[in-house]
């Protein structure tokens, strides 16, 4: 298993900014990603390989300084798995508390089991 | 008379042919096996009877059969639960006073105690407050928080020794033990980030588990969590945990249809917990792939690129190294 470690600037990607953005959808408090377009623009950045008899899977953390909570595919929800990876967004604040690994470790998992092609979801309530 | 053994039908299904036997007898089926569901409902303090044919009756007008379905991949998982059969069980005297006993063996043991203390104190007044409103008048009910971990363990091991039952069998516990303690007992998870060191507290919660083939509720606490609707206007009333989303015994007090409700509350957790918990937890294998290559990407999507700012060495191996701090922060 190789595990391939980026933090990258949206700004560098401007297809991925435009649809994040664009499709974000803003509620009164708090907004979502757009879980129909965000994701294939995710699972194939450039930069991402896939070579031949390798299961490739993306997990990317997206991180706000909004100043409203950023939630992934439905209200209250912190990440989703799906077949190709995972997306899963954090603020700042709560990102510099809790450090990225463990946000970054679980979603992975959904990602990982066999069949892999469900889809679950984690809904945490951070104090 | 093989054939026959062979292509053995479920119940209602017509026998196929010889001829078709012949043809079709090992084609792949989506169904292929048929089975009752087996659950354990273990009922700890309290008094109050409990019906065992009006609770499965009430669970099974909610989930008459359950076929696990894998939309995305559009397939049967093969497994049809053709009914749903509940086993019963009031705990005895015994596993009841050495779980009030661990409970309060256990209190408060928190990573951060002054800072777990501060957040609490919040929820300490909102479940009060809440069972106030019910009673029309003040009180303020000791409330006893517990690890939510730890729960689970103790009801791991103790369970089927007490009860009698397979640790391996799906196991629901309600906990009334309001009636012996006078007090609430409620559940938290809390650790210190392995990177960070800052403390992390999930606290309000009135029923854990899913680390094993059991799940527990309160039945007399009150879940604190916020309603995911409730930030839309006019919205509210989602799926979340919250006291209007999953009750408590507190809300069937002063209602003239208490027993029945109970019935419902009871019955609707149930549903929920083998919907939710046992099949899309204990069908959730994870397992880790050799050919795998795993992309793990921080997307700085902030207006000042904070993110890079802090996160800008963050590799596999700094990663590797936090994971292996966390499996050595003691629980």
């Amino acid at each position: 298993m190789i595990v391939d470690t980026r933090v990258v600037d949206i700004d560098d990607y401007s297809g991925l900014r435009n649809t994040v953005f664009s499709t974000l959808i803003e509620m009164d408090g708090y907004a979502v990603i757009d879980c129909d377009a965000v994701p294939s623009e995710v699972f194939n950045l450039p930069f991402i390989k896939r070579p031949q008899n390798v299961r490739t899977v993306v997990t990317a953390l997206f991180v706000f300084d909004l100043q409203y909570s950023v939630y992934t595919c439905s209200p209250g929800v912190v990440g989703v798995g799906f077949k190709d990876g995972a997306i899963a967004s954090l603020d700042i604040e709560t990102l510099l508390t809790e450090g990225p690994t463990p946000t970054l470790f679980h979603e992975t998992s959904h990602t990982l089991p066999a069949p892999s092609s469900r889809r679950f979801t984690t809904t945490l309530e951070r104090v | 008379m093989l054939f026959a053994t062979i292509t053995a039908p479920a119940q209602s299904v017509p026998l196929p042919s010889q001829e078709e036997s012949l043809t079709k007898g090992w084609e792949p089926r989506e169904i292929l096996i048929e089975t009752p569901l087996k659950i354990n409902v273990v009922f700890i303090g309290g008094t109050y009877e409990v019906n065992e044919d009006l609770l499965t009756r009430k669970v099974r007008e909610r989930l008459p059969w359950y076929a696990p379905y894998m939309v995305e991949e559009g397939h049967y998982l093969g497994i049809n639960f053709t009914s749903v059969e509940l086993n019963i069980i009031r705990a005895p005297t015994a596993m009841v006073n050495d779980f009030i006993k661990f409970i309060e063996d256990n209190e408060g043991q928190f990573f951060n105690p002054a800072k777990a203390e501060q957040i609490i104190a919040k929820y300490n007044e909102q479940i009060n407050y809440y069972i106030s409103t019910i009673l029309n008048e003040p009180v303020n009910i000791p409330i006893i928080w517990i690890d939510a971990f730890l729960v689970e363990e103790w009801l791991y091991k103790n369970g089927p020794e007490y009860l009698n039952i397979s640790p391996s069998d799906y196991t629901i516990y309600f906990l009334t033990t309001f009636d012996e303690q006078r007090a609430i007992t409620a559940f938290y998870v809390d650790a210190i980030s392995p990177e960070t060191d800052e403390y992390i507290i999930s606290a309000g919660m009135n029923s854990f588990g899913g680390l094993n083939r059991l799940y527990f509720v309160n039945l007399d606490t009150i879940p604190v969590g916020q309603d995911p609707c409730a930030l839309f206007e006019g919205g509210g009333m989602c799926k979340g945990a919250t006291a209007d989303y999953y009750p408590s015994r507190w809300d069937l007090i002063n209602i003239p249809n208490a027993e029945e409700e109970f019935y419902n509350i009871v019955s609707s957790y149930i549903y929920e917990i083998t919907f939710f918990i046992f099949f899309r937890g204990y069908l959730y294998r994870l397992s880790f792939e050799i050919n795998l290559y795993s992309y793990l990407i921080i997307i700085d999507a902030t207006s000042d690129n904070s993110a890079i700012e802090q996160l800008g060495g963050f590799t596999s191996s700094r990663l590797a190294t936090h994971l292996q701090r966390s499996y050595h922060t003691p629980t």
